[in-house]
């Protein structure tokens, strides 16, 4: 394991931490969730997986967490300002994100019903360059797990699709 | 084709199809918003400034990997989904494939490890009911003991590369110790465990290491400590409940349902000490669905008896999941999963264990521990 190794684990993954990050919390603070989650992935560099394959859930992991810290530190910011009499509205954490990437609204409306987990797995699924492997590696899971999930969240995505059709709210 | 004969292979694909189709959520890149990651170059320059900054005598190099980091993926994954996961590593023995070390199939009383990818077992109705019963009339939980609920498991699962399986690095299942606190707060350690036998078993109990080695504690919230106990206590409850906590779609054919339970019974199993009560209605939800069958008596890789309950999801049908449930008192003490078709994609003949996790203790512990 060396530099060349994290290089090319920077190179795979920042990319898609950032992205998935930019999802939760807004593009602005996902480009600091990249760089702070490769700053714990260098000082853990002792710990690092010894399968490459295993390096990139890893390091995804430590990505994970640190959005979850940031999400706490954002709900804990929120509720201080309106203890602090602030209780002007506050800007959304979600950004501009629609604004500029192509989605639909039917699109849209199916994402936001997916629960947090199915999202996530979603969030994965869907980035093109990713096999099954990488994508069970990524989620830490087998690949028939991975591969079962995929499955039902096609199933419940349909299903959603079905429900809004039906209730008329999308075409 | 219909939807329904999509097979595993296109699963991934036919996903990303009706994302595209209905426009849902894509990538978001940096330079679609004005940001730039900083370069990998760049990136490990500064961090090198860094560390000399901090030690100039003695700047870490960058070398020695070892197993201890993954215990992140497991804690962080199972506390964000429940699900089952198991370690990247390799195992030394197989008795079934020229191709890859791995470990050896077990024999069940139904399916010998020969005929695993074949046997049909039998309905696992009678033996569910029965392991309910086992499990309504075991000994209550302990909880005098403390609120820190501890799990123990041993764990392997194959590491797939580009093809194949990667039997190049470690021979050894790992161990995993979970403490999860009532505010969900989690210490994890992972550890090498026993090398499996020549015959596929070997595992036992490790003695719990009280202080870990390293920072391996998530925050209060990492994980949901009642995930069990919300279930409820009657089938009912915690059929919807199960089926709800796997987003499981009611109307799915039988052998999927089933891998779907089988999944979130494992997955909370596999982080939760499970009261006997809410074992017994698992069993009893389970023994309701065709799509389990019963594989008969087994022993673990640890040596105990148990009943192999198996599931092939029609979904994923190159696979067979099999739950092991102790006869004595009704508790979940392992799981494998098996190729049972070969896959090409990945190179794999089968049969061939993939991934198997033995649970070894389910207690409840006074303390969590903290890192030095």
């Amino acid at each position: 394991m060396g530099e060349d190794d994290f290089r090319s684990l920077y190179e795979q993954m920042s990319p898609r931490i950032y992205s998935f990050a930019a999802r939760r919390l807004s593009p602005e603070v996902a480009g600091d969730i990249v760089s702070e989650t490769f700053e714990v992935a260098w000082s853990k560099r002792h710990e690092w997986p010894s399968e490459s394959d295993a390096r990139a859930g890893w390091v995804f992991t430590i990505g994970k967490n640190k959005i979850l810290q940031e999400s706490q530190r954002i709900r804990r910011k929120h509720h201080d300002n309106r203890f602090a009499a602030d209780y002007a509205t506050r800007p959304a954490v979600e950004s501009d994100v629609a604004e500029t990437v192509t989605e639909g609204a039917a699109g849209q409306a199916v994402y936001a019903q997916l629960t947090e987990a199915e999202a996530e797995l979603f969030d994965i699924a869907f980035m093109r360059d990713l096999g099954r492997a990488e994508g069970a590696a990524i989620l830490g899971l087998s690949v028939i797990t991975f591969t079962t999930r995929v499955s039902r969240l096609r199933r419940r995505i349909e299903s959603l699709q079905h429900a809004s059709t039906s209730d008329g709210r999308t075409s | 084709m219909s939807r329904d004969d999509t097979s595993p292979h296109d699963e991934l694909d036919e996903l990303r199809r009706i994302g595209s189709d209905l426009d849902m959520p894509g990538t978001i890149r940096p330079a679609d918003h004005g940001v730039e990651l900083e370069s990998a170059d760049d990136f490990i320059a500064r961090m090198q400034r860094r560390d000399a900054e901090a030690a100039p005598d003695a700047p870490t190099p960058l070398h020695a990997p070892s197993r201890t980091g993954r215990w992140v993926r497991v804690g962080a994954a199972a506390a964000a989904v429940l699900a089952v996961t198991g370690l990247v590593v390799a195992s030394p023995w197989s008795e079934q494939s020229a191709r890859a070390e791995t470990p050896a199939i077990l024999d069940y009383a139904l399916a010998k490890a020969d005929d695993i990818a074949f046997a049909p077992g039998e309905s696992a109705r009678d033996d569910l009911l029965q392991l309910a019963d086992t499990a309504r009339n075991a000994p209550a939980v302990d909880t005098t003991a403390g609120t820190v609920q501890y799990v123990q498991t041993d764990n392997w699962f194959a590491s797939l590369e580009d093809a194949g399986v990667d039997s190049q690095n470690g021979v050894t299942p790992t161990v995993i110790q979970t403490w999860t606190s009532p505010d969900g707060s989690q210490t994890v350690i992972e550890e090498p465990g026993e090398e499996l036998g020549p015959n596929g078993r070997g595992l036992m109990e490790i003695v719990r290491a009280a202080t870990p080695s390293k920072d391996q504690t998530f925050p209060p919230g990492n994980a949901d400590p009642d995930s069990v106990t919300g279930l409820g206590t009657s089938p009912d409850e915690v059929r919807t409940a199960l089926l709800a906590l796997g987003g499981c779609e009611p109307n799915i054919p039988d052998t999927v349902r089933a891998s779907c339970l089988y999944q979130e019974v494992v997955g909370l199993f596999n982080q939760n000490v499970v009261p006997p009560a809410t074992a017994a209605a698992m069993w009893t939800v389970l023994a309701a669905e065709p799509g389990f069958r019963s594989l008969g008596r087994v022993t673990d890789r640890a040596g105990r008896p148990g009943i192999g309950i198996s599931v092939i999801s029609s979904d994923v049908p190159e696979y067979r999941s099999v739950l092991i449930i102790s006869p004595t008192n009704g508790q979940l003490i392992g799981k494998e999963e098996i190729l049972i078709k070969s896959d090409t994609e990945l190179g794999l003949q089968a049969p061939l264990v993939t991934a198997f996790s033995a649970i070894l203790s389910a207690t409840f512990t006074a303390d969590r521990p903290q890192p030095r």
